[in-house]
């Protein structure tokens, strides 16, 4: 009994934090030969300039082109991705739609939610795009635009229950081969 | 007469009562699934009466057959020699009770979910797909009940289990579905058992 939990235990924490273990395994070894280098890099590199910081261009959404029917699918394993993005595709027999809003936004539901509300596009200091309502962005009612390519919105809630609920959001456009 | 009386007294008094405890043993938990909640080790700690347990269990079945009491809200893995390895489950709600022989078909590791069409209803934004992984309404491990849409599956919600409130499949808290995947091949014959009830 106490040995399958601790193996389930073993697995979650393995999915979970997959990551972190794979560096934790490495680390040991190559400490002494990474420490050699940073002294060595960094006396060599004390007469330079940093480099600076690279620009980020926003996520361009032109948001009278996203009102329509999408196919919704979510994961949290970035392995889980690519068959996320075909489930959200087979989806679309039961799509959601996202409306078009009276001043210039879209109509998109909030969690807990039952009607949607209008969101608008916003962008942050650090070039990070945003769906949500008006106001600063960043918020917690905010959808963070992870990416948006070919009409594929992919997204994550800010407010922290949600995005751990939900993970990363696929809505794929119904209606494209 | 007054003797009648009194009997038929008595047996109405029974009768009422016996109604009254038996709906109230038949309280169930009425809770919407939780996508993504990961639950802790302290609350897949189950109840003593929840947890698996090998017993003493008079079968014609071979061992390694499941049988599941639907009423009991145990699921056996027969053992032989008049012995069993039962585990506490979750079993369908009212109208979705269901009883039957199948095979498991197919195997699954952290299954993925499909939120059903009403709940979609309900919430709108609700993914219609979240891929399988800790916090997933599935759980760790799934087998697939013959053709049918029905499996034994782990759950996020481990409070469910001995409780009647799924769709008609049979929910078990993750380590012991991963317990059970681990030791029962596809091919193995589930038997679900529904008692008669007045």
């Amino acid at each position: 009994m106490a040995q399958h939990i601790s193996k389930y235990r073993r697995e979650q924490q393995f999915r979970g934090r997959e990551h972190s273990i794979s560096i934790e395994r490495t680390s040991g070894k190559w400490v002494q030969l990474a420490l050699v280098a940073a002294v060595g890099v960094l006396s060599a590199c004390t007469t330079l300039t940093p480099d600076p910081e690279p620009e980020i261009q926003p996520i361009q959404i032109d948001m009278a082109t996203l009102p329509g029917d999408y196919g919704l699918a979510s994961y949290h394993q970035e392995e889980d991705q690519e068959r996320t993005l075909e489930q959200a595709k087979i989806a679309c027999s039961n799509p959601y739609t996202i409306g078009t809003g009276e001043n210039g936004g879209v109509m998109m539901h909030a969690v807990g939610a039952k009607q949607p509300s209008e969101i608008f596009y916003k962008t942050d200091d650090k070039g990070r795009v945003f769906l949500g309502p008006r106001g600063a962005a960043g918020i917690e009612q905010d959808r963070y635009v992870v990416s948006y390519d070919e009409r594929v919105l992919v997204m994550r809630w800010m407010e922290p229950r949600a995005r751990t609920v939900y993970g990363t959001m696929i809505y794929v456009p119904c209606g494209q081969p | 007469m007054q003797f009648r009386l009194s009997l038929a007294i008595g047996l109405a008094l029974t009768v009422f009562w016996a109604a009254i405890s038996n709906a109230a043993q038949r309280k169930e938990l009425d809770v919407e699934e939780q996508p993504g909640y990961i639950p802790t080790a302290a609350e897949e700690k189950l109840p003593a009466k929840w947890r698996p347990q090998p017993v003493f269990f008079r079968t014609t079945e071979p061992a390694g057959t499941i049988i599941i009491h639907t009423e009991e809200r145990f699921l056996y893995h027969v053992m032989g020699d008049g012995r069993a390895m039962r585990y506490g489950v979750g079993v369908g709600r009212i109208g979705f009770e269901w009883q039957g022989i199948h095979r498991i078909s197919r195997k699954s590791e952290w299954p993925d979910w499909r939120p059903p069409p009403e709940m979609i209803e309900r919430q709108p934004y609700l993914p219609r797909f979240m891929a399988g992984g800790p916090g997933n309404p599935l759980g760790a491990r799934a087998l697939y009940l013959g053709n049918t849409i029905y499996r034994i599956h782990g759950t996020n919600q481990p409070q469910t289990i001995g409780h009647a409130m799924s769709s008609g499949c049979f929910r078990m808290i993750n380590p012991d579905v991963i317990t059970l995947y681990e030791g029962v091949p596809v091919g193995t014959r589930v038997i679900v058992r529904q008692a008669p009830k007045l």
